[in-house]
């Protein structure tokens, strides 16, 4: 989202934000701060267990954070209602995990309609919608296969059809390359670069593999909850 | 959202299937029991009102209307004495045994003979003390025709007539004489009941009331409703629907509950992703719901035509087919329908209130 003078306004605002678990006893994400802005690519790299999911989860609205502010496509998600989170996330945030998470007894096309049936679209529109989205990761063919039936990667890519069912704002992949083979996962870099550049999205990354970051325009590190210098 | 329901149900085709086979044991047993106890109402309602009948007189406080006795002369006098009575008949009821089997017995003035059935399918009506008359079912159980003799008690009875009822059990039954049956029963000078038919006009109710009040001794009713001021076997039956209904909806909720509970977590994780993606719990629960009133909704369907055709089997039974036809109307499928969605939304409470836990990121985790 670029202002008339040429800088970005920031979508993703973060500033000391604290999540514990274990009655506190683990600090997932200890006193990170974060700005992006509209339209970026940004990945987030670090180990297994550095927190880098759980700051994902923290801008989905899916966790609730302890500490800190955050405030992600104009909505403060601290001391979010239950029922402003869903909307939020409806209309906001589109998720890509690790393990694709299709619904495994509904085709790819249903799959893809799946965050739109909240929102009373009709279901022409709704089918015309998720066919269009299809298109545009390359299974317009297998619309009516089921998850069983596709192979990896073509299961990531339905479900980054899913997550831009919605036209979110913000898609927030996490680890989405980690369940395939390097040459899938590579395309699938591509397929979600190609569609943030098209739509706009801003695409933000967790991975603990350092190869994503090239695809990034700007890339953060985390270790032990904290962001990296 | 039905679809998603369907597919959910049709994941688990053995699951499914067993637990609708669960439910439906329940539904089979309501349902048969139903069409039945209807069937038995039917025809009391039909057998008060036996030949024009407006009510019928029996003893008070009897365990069942054909232990009743009562004296035919004295009775029947004091009954026909009442201005608004145009007739009194009395009748015997027993149960003989003929060959091997239990066959119902009724006994009625020859004069009044001609009342008792429908149709006449073949011959006539008795005369003589020494003839007899069957109804069609009975004709089958006998194996006897007209102008045949059958032998009872060591005497023998030419059959003169075979004859039709909408009464089911009348067409079990034997028509003899009055004399020759109170002679058989032992029960010279008594009836089981009498039929009292009242003058266009008069107040059925008014007389029953007179009757019960000048003679406590007696009983009088005008509709299978006040039946149970003779026999209550009917009214147990009805209360053993509802209890076996009762026990039916616990013992199918428990089985839904289990099946839907095992469901949820199973799909612990799909939960979570449904939550990720912006479904509020309330969805979720429908989900929940709409799946446990599915299996609910395919039992009661397998239920009722099981249940209507156990009722059709059992009373097509030698021993039973002169007693009682099943009645297939609405009532059952009705009862069974409810019985489906009480313990559908019964069955699915405890686990939807599981989904509804579910935090969206520890389903996320959850392997």
């Amino acid at each position: 989202m670029s202002n008339p003078d040429g800088t970005h306004t920031p979508i993703i605002e973060a500033r000391g934000l604290v999540k514990h678990f274990d009655r506190g006893r683990v600090r997932a994400v200890d006193r990170v701060d974060l700005t992006i802005a509209g339209g970026e690519f940004v990945a987030i790299c670090g180990p297994s267990g550095c927190g880098k999911t759980t700051l994902l989860n923290l801008i989905a609205a899916i966790e609730q954070l302890d500490a800190g502010a955050l405030r992600v496509d104009g909505h403060t998600l601290s001391g979010l209602s239950e029922q402003a989170a869903n909307e939020f996330r409806r209309a906001s945030v589109g998720l890509v995990f690790q393990l694709h998470n299709l619904l495994p007894n509904l085709t790819s096309l249903e799959n893809v309609q799946v965050p739109m049936l909240p929102n009373r679209r009709p279901p022409h529109e709704r089918h015309e919608r998720a066919m269009s989205l299809l298109a545009q990761v390359g299974l317009t063919d297998r619309a009516h296969a089921l998850p069983a039936t596709l192979s990896g990667g073509e299961r990531q890519r339905v479900a980054i059809a899913r997550a831009l069912a919605n036209a979110p704002r913000i898609v927030l992949a996490d680890e989405p390359t980690g369940a395939l083979d390097s040459q899938n996962g590579e395309r699938l870099l591509h397929l979600l670069r190609e569609l943030q550049q098209a739509v706009g999205t801003t695409l933000l990354v967790v991975t603990h593999n350092p190869d994503i970051a090239g695809h990034a325009d700007r890339v953060f590190h985390m270790l032990d909850g904290c962001m990296a210098s | 959202m039905i679809r998603m329901t369907t597919r959910n149900l049709y994941r688990r085709p053995v699951r499914t299937a067993l637990t609708v086979v669960g439910v439906a044991v329940g539904v089979v047993a309501v349902v048969a029991l139903t069409t039945t106890t209807q069937g038995f109402w039917r025809s009391v309602e039909q057998w008060v009102h036996v030949s024009d009948a407006d009510l019928t007189v029996f003893q008070a406080n009897v365990a069942a209307d054909i232990f009743s006795l009562l004296d035919e002369q004295t009775v029947g006098a004091d009954l026909a004495a009442i201005p608004q009575v145009e007739s009194v008949v009395g009748t015997v009821w027993h149960i003989l045994t003929v060959k091997r089997q239990p066959v119902l017995a009724i006994g009625l003035r020859t004069e009044h003979l001609d009342r008792l059935p429908d149709a006449m399918v073949a011959g006539s009506h008795p005369t003589a003390d020494n003839e007899i008359m069957l109804g069609t079912l009975a004709r089958r159980v006998v194996d006897r025709d007209v102008g045949d003799d059958l032998v009872i008690q060591g005497d023998s009875y030419k059959v003169v007539g075979i004859f039709r009822s909408d009464i089911i059990f009348l067409n079990g039954a034997i028509a003899f004489s009055l004399p020759r049956l109170q002679q058989l029963a032992g029960k010279e000078g008594l009836v089981t009941a009498f039929q009292v038919r009242l003058h266009p006009g008069a107040d059925t109710a008014a007389v029953s009331e007179r009757i019960e009040r000048d003679h406590p001794e007696l009983v009088a009713i005008g509709g299978a409703s006040e039946y149970s001021k003779v026999d209550q076997g009917l009214e147990i039956m009805d209360r053993s629907v509802w209890a076996l209904g009762f026990i039916a909806v616990v013992v199918g909720s428990i089985i839904v509950a289990n099946t839907m509970w095992m469901s949820v977590l199973e799909r612990t994780r799909e939960i979570g992703v449904l939550r990720a993606v912006g479904w509020a719990r309330r969805r979720i629960v429908i989900m929940i719901l709409l799946e446990a009133l599915g299996v609910a909704l395919i039992a009661s369907i397998v239920g009722c035509v099981l249940g209507v055709a156990l009722a059709q089997l059992a009373t097509k039974m030698q021993v039973t087919e002169q007693f009682v036809e099943p009645v297939v109307d609405a009532r059952p499928f009705l009862l069974a329908l409810g019985i489906a969605v009480v313990l559908g939304l019964v069955g699915a409470l405890l686990p939807a209130w599981r989904a509804t836990r579910i935090s969206p990121a520890e389903a996320l985790r959850y392997e």
